[in-house]
């Protein structure tokens, strides 16, 4: 194989459904598949410094840092490499655009997934929520959630997830404001002088960074 | 806790409703637990059919009760039936896999679960556990070869109906057996 696109990412279904259920079955599939295909990881992440799109949905965020690796011809589905989490921003319960699936790779964390009392839609806060399932998940571990849904994951320091998510679903994601780090432990601006954001594009640094981490890892070739 | 339950048992119990609290649990020290455990409740579980008392039938598992020296209430879960069923949650439980799989999944509405319509779901294998806090609305479905350990925050009453002597000493054969080969595989021997 030279490319990803002539792996068998292309021939996935589209997962542009609202039944979690089936958005469970195929995309446990593809993570099982990926995880367990080290040269179609290591492929992928080479490609993603060639791709302009997949550059720069690749980001540093105030929870972590991602590389997209792949985006389905479709646009339904998009997979990304998750590491480099900063556990201390993580007990901000939030919810996203998408619903999205899982499996860990290495290193692990707790689950905390809550229930909204206050309905489905919009913003919330901590006084909105219950506690309703919490795991400790471990490498092989994988899980689906949907878009509505709030969570935490407190993870461990050399936590890597692969993680597939959905399309949007809705304009923007929300987070309990109270919980939120503060803006002192959000990324450093990629350009000197810049405010610090939440969430932004990797640098050609970063990235290099991040492949340069997954190779240390040995979690690509 | 009791020194039957592994340590991380007893953080997940006491999870309180503050949404900036999460359990502090290693997810590193969640590993290997499932042969100490399955001996360990080996020392303490009497499938005397005397011990029926307290055993019971309830959303598609046979619950057999663990007398534990103190700590929460603990039973040993097997399915007794295939599909996968609403499981109402009263009190926060806490599920250790011992053997078999155990799909779970999550609503946010009554409307949801009978649609069976999930907005989380995730599939349990052995050695794993999980909490549920009461009032999720869930369903579980568990193979036929599970086993699960299940301890509650509370004593509160399950309802479900009783096992007859019968029944609960083949259960409780059954779970022995299970509990038997975990522990055995452990140390090096073959079931």
């Amino acid at each position: 194989m030279t490319t990803a696109a002539d792996s068998w990412l292309t021939q996935v279904p589209c997962l542009d459904m609202p039944d979690l259920a089936f958005v469970q079955h195929v995309s446990f599939s593809i993570l099982d598949r990926l995880a367990a295909d080290r040269n179609l990881l290591t492929t992928l992440v080479d490609e993603v410094l060639s791709h302009p799109s997949r550059m720069a949905a690749s980001r540093v965020t105030l929870l972590l840092n991602r590389l997209s690796l792949w985006e389905a011809p479709d646009h339904s589905f998009e997979i990304r490499l998750n590491m480099n989490p900063r556990p201390e921003n993580q007990l901000v319960p939030h919810d996203h655009c998408y619903a999205f699936a899982t499996h860990i790779l290495t290193g692990g964390y707790v689950h905390v997934v809550r229930r909204r009392t206050d309905g489905r839609e919009g913003p919330f806060t901590g006084a909105d929520l219950q506690p309703a399932i919490v795991t400790v998940e471990r490498p092989g571990s994988v899980y689906v959630l949907d878009h509505s849904m709030v969570h935490q994951a407190v993870m461990a320091p050399h936590t890597v997830t692969l993680f597939i998510r959905g399309p949007r679903r809705k304009a923007s994601s929300h987070a309990a404001d109270e919980l939120m780090p503060p803006e002192q432990s959000w990324p450093e601006p990629a350009v000197l002088g810049n405010e610090p954001e939440p969430s932004r594009p990797a640098t050609v640094a970063e990235y290099l960074a991040m492949r340069r981490y997954l190779l240390q890892h040995r979690i690509i070739n | 806790m009791t020194a039957i339950l592994p340590a991380f048992v007893q953080p997940l119990l006491d999870q309180s409703t503050d949404p900036g609290e999460i359990p502090p649990i290693d997810p590193s020290h969640v590993l290997g637990w499932r042969a100490s455990l399955a001996s360990r409740i080996l020392s303490v579980f009497d499938t005397g059919s005397y011990r029926a008392d307290g055993s019971f039938l309830a959303h598609g598992y046979t619950h057999l009760p663990v007398s534990l020296p103190d700590g929460p209430t603990v039973y040993l879960r097997m399915a007794a039936q295939s599909g996968l069923l609403p499981w109402p949650v009263l009190a926060t439980s806490v599920v250790l896999t011992i053997a078999g799989a155990l799909e779970l999944e999550m609503y946010q509405e009554v409307a949801d679960s009978l649609a069976q319509r999930p907005y989380y779901a995730r599939v349990f294998r052995p050695e794993e556990v999980f909490a549920v806090h009461a009032e999720t609305l869930c369903a579980t479905r568990s193979s036929v070869d599970a086993l699960q350990l299940l301890a509650f925050a509370s004593s509160e009453n399950l309802g479900g109906s009783p096992l007859t002597r019968d029944e609960y000493t083949r259960a409780a054969q059954r779970a022995r057996e299970v509990l038997e080969s975990v522990s055995l595989a452990a140390a090096g021997g073959r079931p």
